[in-house]
């Protein structure tokens, strides 16, 4: 049901389908996904990529606080801090998002990334975004001159 | 032979290849880095995927302070802080690392992502990296 809402057509080819992760729970406020790390993911030296961390904290502090029944709107990032804690050679991560505070056009959210069967700590990260409203012209890839 | 092939082929699937950056300067102190952008590093807007500008904070700013007379010094990303200044759909962006500052065993980078042909920063991050032990990293040498 989550991944039907999630798997739009619009993101084939995109960055998205790069990390080909998967939502595993996503309600109102909290996200958890879900990464099986590809050898595409990884750096020279075999630990998962600190790029694809950064990632996945953006897309799940975004998906963590902007829940709706259509899937997800449209947003901005503004701001991302990441505190890398420990490197990591597993196969599965997940990425636990949870909402700080909304307000009408900006989110701010938390972000956990953790081994999946040790359930320890890789990195965490603050991420700040700005929501923008739907039916607008409004897009990140179209600005005022 | 084989060995170095498969070294290489190594090399070649991780995830530098998907970023698919050129190096255009790389000096100590300094680092220069062009990417085409394709379309698998956009959103589903048009605009550049914020974990791909993210990536190449992270690449830019340790290239800026991992240099050395014999190859590449060894890093981990201790801390990345990056402020999305504008979305762009441009099909070329540039990324200049700067070192801010190095202690013995610490490095402090300023990346900013702009656009050449406007010279408009799409982003602007700092990364904290810690310096491992100066052990040269030859790839081929144990062969």
């Amino acid at each position: 049901m989550l991944e039907s809402v999630y798997e739009r057509e619009d993101i084939r080819g995109t960055f998205h389908e790069v990390l080909d992760y998967k939502v595993v729970e996503w309600r109102d406020g909290h996200v958890l996904m879900e990464l099986k790390v590809k050898p595409e993911h990884r750096d020279n030296e075999n630990f998962i990529h600190d790029g694809i961390i950064s990632s996945l904290i953006d897309i799940a502090g975004f998906l963590g606080g902007d829940w709706s029944p259509n899937g997800p709107g449209r947003s901005v990032t503004i701001n991302l801090n990441i505190s890398f804690i420990d490197n990591s050679e597993v196969d599965t991560i997940v990425a636990l998002g949870k909402r700080t505070q909304n307000t009408e056009k900006l989110q701010f959210a938390k972000v956990d990334i953790l081994e999946k069967e040790s359930q320890k700590l890789i990195a965490t990260g603050q991420c700040t975004y700005k929501i923008l409203s739907p039916d607008t012209k409004e897009s990140p890839g179209v600005f005022r001159r | 032979m084989t060995k170095i092939n498969k070294n290489r082929n190594k090399i070649i699937a991780n995830y530098n290849q998907v970023l698919g950056y050129e190096v255009l300067e790389w000096i100590d102190g300094c680092s220069l880095l062009a990417i085409p952008i394709q379309k698998k590093h956009r959103n589903r807007g048009r605009s550049i995927h914020g974990g791909v500008i993210a990536s190449l904070v992270n690449v830019a700013g340790k290239m800026a302070g991992n240099w050395t007379c014999s190859g590449e010094r060894k890093t981990r990303t201790i801390n990345l802080n990056i402020n999305f200044i504008s979305g762009t759909s441009a099909d070329l962006v540039h990324v200049r690392g700067r070192r801010a500052h190095a202690t013995k065993g610490t490095l402090f980078s300023d990346v900013e992502i702009f656009v050449p042909d406007t010279g408009m920063v799409i982003a602007s991050g700092q990364g904290v990296f810690k310096l491992l032990r100066s052990e040269v990293t030859r790839p081929h040498a144990n062969q």
